[in-house]
C-alpha cells in the first residue's frame, strides 16, 4: 500500500506527494498536458522540440544541466502523444535545487535564435538516428497514416518530417509554451525522502507564483473517420520482411484494457505463447513472432506481428496469424491466463519499489484523475476474468477489421 | 531582486555511511551475498558463474550454451519448463557476458523456493535439444542481421577487431555461418565443464527471510559444486599496432556515420580508477560534459555523443562515439579533438571539476537506494575485483582528485593517435 498526499495550489498546479524515508533521494517529476496529439499538422514533432528546449535555458537558469549535476543529481525527459513528462532526482539535501530549476522553466523560458537553431539541429539528428538509420525505423509513421484520417494521432512523436522541425519559428515556440506550459496544465509529483510539511512549503514558494498562462488543455481533438481497415505495403530497413496486424481498442481507463493487455501476453507475450509456439517452432514461419496491447489515453492499440524467414510469404505467415487468434478466442486456454495474471502481480510488486517509477505512474494517474488506481492495480488484475478479456478480444480483434502492413526490406 | 535569481546552497555528499557489502560463505563453502528488505513481497535471486566467450572452443559456443540451458532436460521439453515458471508468475533471464554468465529470476516471495528448485533442477539436466540449437540459430542470426543495419554496430564492431585482433573473446565476432557450425555436443561440452554444478556465487535480495535462504543454500549444494575460479586463461591483452588513421567503413543504406574512437587501458588501482572515471566524466560522462555541451548543446551537430568504459577481463576499454548526419562529421571531430586536446594542455577549471565531483558522488550515494542496490554492489565488487574496503573509501577517493593529476592523466592517455579512430555509416 502507497500511502500518498495530494494538494492543489491557487494556480491550479496539482501536487502528489509520497515520503519515503528509505531513499536518499527525492523525486520531482512534472508531467505536462501536453503530447504530439496537441500539435498542428503543419508542425509535427514540435511537443517533442519542445522538450529539448526545456533545457536550453530559463530565466534565471543559463544551464539546467550543470545545476542538477552540481547539487549531485540527474534529470531527463520524454515525450509521447498524449503528454510530455520531465523528472530530476537529486540528494535529498539538494531537494531546492530541483523546485528552483522546475519552477524556473515553468515561469519562463529564455529562448532566442540560435538556442533554437540548435535544439532543431539535435532533434533532426535524433530523427534521422530512429527513423533511418535503425530496422524498423518508420514502422509507426507507416502505421499510424494506416490507421488514421483526421486524428492526430496520425503521425508519431517524433513527427512526420524533420521538414517541420526545420521551419519551427520562434514565434511557434512562444506560442506553444504560452498555450502548454501553464501550471493549471500540471501535475507535479515528489517522491523520496522529504515530509509533506517540506513538499508544501517548497511547492508554495517556487510554485505557488506562476501566473496562469493559457487555459487548461481540454484534450478535444477531431472526430476521427468511421472505422476502416486498410491495406499496405511498405519498405523500410529491415533484414526480412515483416507482417504486423493492428487494431484501434479501449481508453487505458477502461477496465477492458486491462483484459485486452492478459488476452495479448496469453496469445504472444513470451516464448511459450501460441504465436511464438507455432509461427517460430512449429512450423518455422518466423524467426520472431509476438503481440502486446498499448493502453493508451484515448484509445489503445493491438497489434501482432512476425519477421519472416527466408522464402516464407506474407501471405501465409498473415493466414496464420489469423487462424491462431480464431481459435484462442474459442479455446481460451485458462492455464496461460492464470500465467498471465501472475505475472501480472509480480511486475507489480516490482514496480513502485523505485521512487523513480513511483513518481512517474502517481503524476500518470493522477493526470487522469485516478491517483487510487497507483493501489488498485492487483485488485483489477484479480477481477479480470478470462471469459471477459476473450469474449472483448473476439469482438474487438476480427479479421474484417484489421489493418495489415506489410513490410519489405529496402535495398 | 527575486529569490530566484540566486541558486539554492547545494551541500555536496561528502560524507555517507556506506553499508558494508561483503560476501559470507556457508559452512559448506559457498559463497554468497544476502540483504533482506522485509515487506515488500518481492524477490531478486541472481548467481554468477565465472565463465563466459573467454572459454568458448567455437564462436558464439558459451552464447548458446547459457542462452539454452532451459531449452529441455530432466524429462521436459523448453516450453513445459518456461510454462511453469510464467505460472508462478516469475521471470527468468540467462546473460552470457564479457566476463561471466548469469542466471537471474524475480518472484514474489510466497514462491521464490519453488522457482529456485525448478530452474536448477532444469539447468543441471539440460540436454540441448537439437532442434532448439537450430531454432536459436535462425533466431540469433536474424537479430545480428538486424544489428549489422546500423552504423553503430559498424563502428563498434571494426575499432574491437583493430584494436584487439588475434583475441578471441573481443576481437572476434564470428559470423553468421558459425552458427550452423554448432552442434548440440559443443554446447553439452561446454555445460558439463563449466555450467553444470557450477563454481557460482549466489546474490539474494528483497523480501526473503534467513530461513529461506538457507534452504535455498541447502537446494544449491545438493549438487556437487566445485570451488569459484575465474576459469579464462590469462592471455594478456597483446594489442594490434596503431597507425593513427582514421578507418571507414561504408554502408550504401545509411544517411548517418557512426564514429567511434577506442582504446585499451589496462587494471587500474582503486584510487586510479576514481581518476579515470573523474577524467571520463568531464570528457563525455554525462550531460554537462565538455563533447555533450560543445558538439550538442553549442553546436548542435549530434543527439547523442559520450564516452564511456566498458569492462574488459584483465582492464578496461575507453570508448569516445556519437552518431551524426556525415555533413556534420568533420565539424564534430575537429571539435572533439580540440576538447581532447585542451584536456592535455590546461587543468581542469575548479569548478567544472567540483561540479564533476559532486556529480560522481551523489551518483555513488544513490547507488545504495534501494532493496536490490547493494546486491549490484556486490556483484561489481566481485567482477572488478574490488578489496572490501572500496566503497567506504570511495568519496575520500573522489574528494582528494585534483586538476594537476587529471591533467597528467590526460597527457598519459588521451594522445589521439593512441585511439583506434573509426567512422562507419554514410562514408
Amino acid at each position: 500500500m502507497i500511502d500518498f498526499n495530494r494538494f492543489e495550489l491557487s494556480n491550479g498546479l496539482r501536487v502528489i506527494h509520497q515520503y519515503d524515508p528509505n531513499v536518499s533521494t527525492v523525486v520531482l517529476n512534472t508531467l505536462y498536458n501536453v503530447g504530439a496529439r496537441d500539435e498542428s499538422p503543419e508542425r509535427t514533432g514540435f511537443a517533442h522540440l519542445f522538450e529539448h528546449l526545456m533545457f536550453a535555458g530559463s530565466q534565471n537558469v543559463a544551464s539546467f544541466d550543470k545545476e542538477i549535476e552540481g547539487a549531485g543529481g540527474q534529470n531527463n525527459a520524454f515525450t509521447n502523444n498524449e503528454f510530455t513528462n520531465y523528472y530530476i532526482s537529486v540528494p535529498a539535501e539538494n531537494i531546492e535545487t530541483a523546485f528552483w530549476l522546475e519552477s524556473d522553466r515553468m515561469m519562463g523560458l529564455n529562448i532566442n535564435d540560435n538556442s533554437l537553431n540548435v535544439q532543431k539541429g539535435v532533434v533532426i539528428e535524433e530523427f534521422k538516428q530512429r527513423c533511418y538509420n535503425a530496422p524498423f525505423g518508420l514502422l509507426w509513421h507507416h502505421v499510424r497514416d494506416m490507421l488514421y484520417q483526421k486524428s492526430p494521432y496520425r503521425w508519431p512523436t517524433i513527427g512526420l518530417t524533420f521538414d517541420h522541425i526545420s521551419e519551427a519559428s520562434l514565434a511557434d515556440v512562444q506560442s506553444f509554451y504560452q498555450r502548454f506550459y501553464s501550471p493549471n496544465n500540471a501535475v507535479i509529483s515528489v517522491v523520496g525522502n522529504v515530509s509533506l510539511e517540506d513538499c508544501r512549503l517548497l511547492t508554495e514558494k517556487w510554485f505557488g507564483d506562476i501566473s496562469i498562462s493559457g487555459e487548461a488543455n481540454s484534450n478535444v481533438y477531431p472526430e476521427e473517420n468511421e472505422w476502416r481497415p486498410s491495406r499496405r505495403t511498405e519498405e523500410d530497413l529491415s533484414p526480412n520482411p515483416v507482417v504486423f496486424i493492428v487494431w484501434k481498442g479501449p481508453d487505458i481507463r477502461d477496465e477492458a484494457s486491462l483484459g485486452l493487455e492478459l488476452y495479448a501476453d496469453v496469445l504472444g507475450g513470451s516464448e511459450v505463447s501460441n504465436l511464438y509456439e507455432v509461427l517460430v517452432k512449429e512450423e518455422g514461419l518466423c524467426n520472431a513472432a509476438e503481440c502486446f496491447y498499448m493502453r493508451g489515453i484515448g484509445e489503445g492499440l493491438f497489434m501482432a506481428y512476425g519477421i519472416l524467414n527466408e522464402g516464407v510469404s506474407h501471405e501465409q505467415v498473415e493466414n496464420r496469424l489469423f487462424e491462431i487468434m480464431a481459435e484462442s478466442f474459442d479455446n481460451p486456454n485458462t492455464y496461460a491466463f492464470e500465467s498471465a495474471k501472475n505475472k501480472s502481480y509480480t511486475q507489480i510488486l516490482f514496480d513502485p519499489i523505485n521512487p523513480m517509477s513511483r513518481a512517474q505512474k502517481l503524476a500518470f494517474w493522477e493526470h487522469l484523475g485516478m491517483p487510487q488506481m497507483i493501489n488498485s492495480e492487483a485488485e483489477q488484475v484479480k477481477n479480470v476474468t478470462i471469459e471477459t478479456a476473450f469474449a472483448t478480444a473476439k469482438s474487438l480483434f476480427q479479421r474484417e477489421n484489421a489493418s495489415v502492413l506489410y513490410y519489405n526490406p529496402k535495398n | 531582486m527575486s529569490f530566484r535569481e540566486t541558486a539554492p546552497k547545494v551541500r555536496p555528499i561528502s560524507e555517507f555511511k556506506v553499508p558494508k557489502i561483503s560476501l559470507s560463505k556457508s559452512a559448506n563453502g559457498t559463497s554468497y551475498f544476502y540483504e533482506e528488505t522485509p515487506g515488500i513481497g518481492a524477490v531478486s535471486v541472481f548467481w554468477l558463474i565465472p565463465v563466459a566467450k573467454q572459454d568458448q572452443e567455437k564462436a558464439f559456443q558459451a552464447l548458446a550454451a547459457v542462452e539454452l540451458l532451459l531449452s529441455g532436460g530432466g524429462g521436459l521439453n523448453e516450453r513445459e519448463i518456461l510454462q511453469h515458471i510464467e505460472n508462478l508468475g516469475a521471470s527468468v533471464g540467462n546473460d552470457s557476458e564479457q566476463l561471466y554468465a548469469r542466471i537471474h529470476f524475480k518472484c514474489a516471495k510466497h514462491v521464490v523456493e519453488t522457482v529456485f528448485t525448478w530452474v536448477l533442477h532444469h539447468i543441471e539436466h539440460a540436454e540441448y535439444p537439437k532442434e532448439e540449437l537450430e531454432r536459436f540459430g535462425i533466431i540469433q542470426k536474424a537479430s545480428i542481421e538486424r544489428r549489422m543495419q546500423t552504423p553503430g554496430y559498424w563502428s563498434d564492431r571494426k575499432a574491437k577487431e583493430l584494436l584487439y585482433a588475434g583475441l578471441p573473446w573481443v576481437g572476434t565476432f564470428g559470423s553468421l555461418e558459425d552458427f550452423s557450425r554448432l552442434d548440440r555436443n559443443d554446447l553439452k561440452l561446454f555445460h558439463e565443464r563449466f555450467l553444470k554444478s557450477s563454481s557460482g556465487v549466489l546474490f539474494f535480495s528483497g523480501d526473503i527471510d534467513p530461513a529461506q535462504t538457507a534452504r535455498l543454500l541447502e537446494i544449491w549444494e545438493s549438487y556437487s559444486r566445485a570451488p569459484f575460479s575465474w576459469n579464462v586463461a590469462d592471455e594478456g591483452v597483446h594489442l594490434a599496432p596503431n597507425k593513427g588513421e582514421i578507418i571507414s567503413h561504408s554502408m550504401p543504406n545509411a544517411s548517418q556515420v557512426s564514429m567511434r574512437w577506442m582504446k585499451h587501458v589496462g587494471i587500474l588501482d582503486e584510487r586510479s580508477s576514481h581518476e579515470y572515471t573523474l577524467l571520463n566524466m568531464v570528457l563525455g560522462g554525462y550531460f554537462g560534459s565538455r563533447l555533450m555541451q560543445e558538439i550538442r548543446e553549442k553546436q548542435g551537430l549530434t543527439y547523442g555523443i559520450s564516452s564511456y568504459f566498458s569492462p574488459l577481463w584483465k582492464g578496461r576499454t575507453w570508448n569516445i562515439s556519437g552518431e551524426m548526419n556525415s555533413d556534420n562529421k568533420d565539424k564534430a571531430i575537429s571539435a572533439m579533438s580540440q576538447i581532447i586536446e585542451e584536456l592535455q594542455t590546461h587543468p581542469i577549471p575548479l569548478a567544472e571539476l567540483e561540479r564533476a565531483k559532486r556529480y560522481y558522488a551523489g551518483m555513488f550515494r544513490s547507488g545504495f537506494d534501494g532493496p536490490f542496490a547493494q546486491a549490484t554492489k556486490a556483484l561489481q565488487m566481485l567482477v572488478r575485483n574490488y578489496s572490501e574496503s572500496y566503497y567506504a573509501d570511495t568519496l575520500d577517493h573522489i574528494w582528494d582528485i585534483d586538476s594537476a593529476a587529471l591533467l597528467k592523466l590526460a597527457q598519459n592517455e588521451l594522445s589521439t593517435n593512441s585511439f583506434v579512430r573509426v567512422v562507419a555509416g554514410d562514408v
